[in-house]
């Protein structure tokens, strides 16, 4: 009895935080099903009248958004395994083979955690043009093959690695590469997770980058290709959320599968489970 | 594969050899080790290297040298000095868009802190149902930020929209929201706090679990209050909690842009103009303002960062 409006609050406030953030996304779901008459027609509805599958058929038919998922897919899987395979191998070299000039690499590496994209946007442009690069998968994909971030997260994990498994792989006669990929690696499922999944969703969501270098419409990836055809169709909401839907998809669909390591990549490693 | 397995046999099998010494075969392979070191450390930094110099470093460089320039991309490119900062620092939109990124900034940082809070507190009291409220607080910071931005577009819309519907069923008129000079900010800011504050509410439960449960004992059997004991256990044992999470929020609300773009595009007018809103609007018409607004913004972000590295440095110690 005297428990029970002790845990009240709680419970009550869960709730609260609950709806406030699961509503939006379930509104999203509900108007991408629902006919354009009943959403701007006369008076407001909040239960839907009738459902229908028909937003999705037109924004597959009238938009390249088959094409924009592929650009997506292609663009983030490049970005994950070029970093899953170039952010491993510069931290096992930072963190396992001493070499002159490694302090002054990784505090290179360390300063340019704190360089965002949105600070040079304007020189990485002129780059691209330089190379050639705009219009191209090229820009969407090379600068970012690499990052501090990765780098920074997987050597942390070497680090916690005991130097006895590289010696041993040493006099069983294994040379270095052989070492990280059989000893180390089978070691770090859940940091190269973590870094996989975070390099996935950034990817799939950036949206300024992206932007600014594709003018090409084959070329967007799908917040591109849906900010730019809000432009063109700014009142048919049914349209604008069965794109966001389809853009929401695969991310949401990986956070619910891989939730743990999610969560581990959020929140900087500060939670222990 | 015939390179990795190929790579072991270059060590020479010293076993066969015995009889010349163990010492020697040592040595060799010790001093093999170390000239390959350079080499092999080297290699293994260098493709991550070469991006990072090439697409970070590089282009931080330049964005310091065009900031002195005068350059619209296609007329000739002209050394003006420092007027471009003159230009941004005297004139109304520059410090405009870093007046409205402060109170962006401002409100994402209190409303997330204390919904975040709040939120932490309640699941750590109530862990029974805090995995289903984890999962669902926690899903919109996956979901891109342009579709969170249409999601909340959609929700604000003035005559149709979800939010203004639920408060017509009061009877009351809404607000017209994004179309509100003054309610524009606030309302995209309200995106940031939606999207992050399950992520915050899970570093700040952390932090909570981190606080013996003997110390709330003794303050029971001190007669402390809840309220008190929040007061005087929960807040100062959050500390370092809490500076982390402040000066994350910091840094990432000074970048904000995605939302921004496809909600308000800035305005009306310039109510929703931030830095980032600033930089892109000028991209590719004015080079030398828009990298000197870059360089301003990469002072502001650093000096957060170098603060940010402080504190931990001293947690640690």
């Amino acid at each position: 009895m005297s428990k029970s409006p002790k845990r009240l609050a709680p419970t009550l406030w869960l709730t609260v935080a609950g709806v406030f953030a699961g509503l939006p996304v379930l509104w999203m779901l509900l108007t991408s099903f629902q006919p354009l008459e009943e959403l701007v027609g006369n008076g407001r509805h909040l239960i839907p009248g009738s459902l229908t599958l028909g937003a999705y058929r037109e924004v597959l038919s009238a938009f390249p958004f088959g094409q924009w998922f592929v650009n997506s897919v292609l663009v983030a899987g490049a970005v994950v395994a070029g970093n899953l395979v170039f952010d491993t191998l510069a931290a096992y070299g930072l963190a396992r083979i001493p070499f002159r000039g490694r302090q002054a690499v990784l505090t290179l590496i360390l300063a340019t955690l704190m360089i965002p994209t949105q600070v040079i946007l304007v020189p990485l442009y002129l780059v691209m043009r330089d190379l050639g690069w705009i219009d191209t998968y090229w820009a969407l994909i090379i600068p970012f093959l690499a990052s501090p971030t990765g780098i920074f997260l997987l050597r942390q994990h070497f680090v916690t690695l005991p130097v006895q498994l590289d010696e041993a792989a040493a006099i069983d006669g294994a040379g270095r590469l052989r070492t990280l990929v059989s000893i180390l690696l089978p070691n770090s499922w859940a940091a190269l997770g973590t870094v996989a999944v975070l390099k996935f969703m950034w990817t799939w969501g950036e949206f300024a980058w992206p932007s600014l270098v594709t003018n090409n419409e084959m070329l967007r990836t799908l917040p591109v290709g849906l900010a730019q055809f809000q432009n063109q169709f700014a009142p048919r909401w049914d349209l604008l959320m069965a794109g966001s839907v389809l853009a929401a998809i695969p991310v949401v669909l990986a956070f619910v599968l891989l939730q743990r390591t999610f969560v581990r990549g959020l929140t900087g490693g500060a939670v222990k489970e | 594969m015939t390179t990795m397995t190929d790579l072991p046999a270059k060590h020479p099998p010293g076993g066969t050899a015995a009889g010349s010494g163990p010492d020697r075969a040592g040595q060799t392979s010790k001093s093999r080790r170390r000239s390959t070191g350079a080499l092999a450390g080297w290699l293994s930094v260098a493709p991550a290297l070469l991006v990072i110099l090439g697409f970070t470093f590089y282009p931080m460089v330049q964005s310091m040298l065009l900031s002195t320039d005068h350059w619209n991309l296609l007329g000739p490119r002209t050394f003006v000095g420092a007027e471009n900062y003159r230009t941004i620092l005297g004139a109304g939109t520059f410090r405009t868009s870093i007046v409205n990124t402060l109170v962006f900034t401002a409100i994402t940082i209190v409303g997330t802190y204390v919904l975040a809070l709040a939120t932490a507190t309640a699941a750590n009291r109530e862990l029974a149902s805090a995995r289903l409220v984890r999962t669902v607080t926690v899903l919109p910071a996956v979901i891109p930020m342009v579709v969170a931005g249409l999601v909340w577009k959609w929700l604000y819309e003035p005559d149709h929209g979800l939010i203004n519907t639920l408060i017509g069923l009061f009877g009351v008129d809404g607000a017209r929201w994004l179309f509100d000079n003054d309610l524009a900010l606030p309302a995209v800011a309200v995106v940031s706090i939606w999207k992050e504050f399950g992520i915050y509410a899970l570093i700040l439960l952390g932090g909570l679990q981190r606080i013996p449960d003997e110390i709330y004992e003794a303050a029971t059997i001190d007669r402390a209050g809840p309220w008190r004991q929040f007061r005087s256990i929960t807040l100062p044992m959050l500390k370092p909690a809490t500076a982390a999470v402040f000066l994350l929020l910091l840094f990432n609300s000074f970048k904000v842009f995605d939302q921004v773009w496809v909600m308000t595009e800035g305005g009306p007018g310039t109510a929703t103009l931030t830095v980032v809103t600033f930089i892109y609007t000028r991209l590719l018409t004015d080079v030398g303002v828009a990298s000197a607004a870059s360089v301003v913004l990469f002072v502001i972000l650093l000096t957060i960062t170098l603060v940010r590295l402080k504190l931990t440095s001293r947690e640690e110690s």
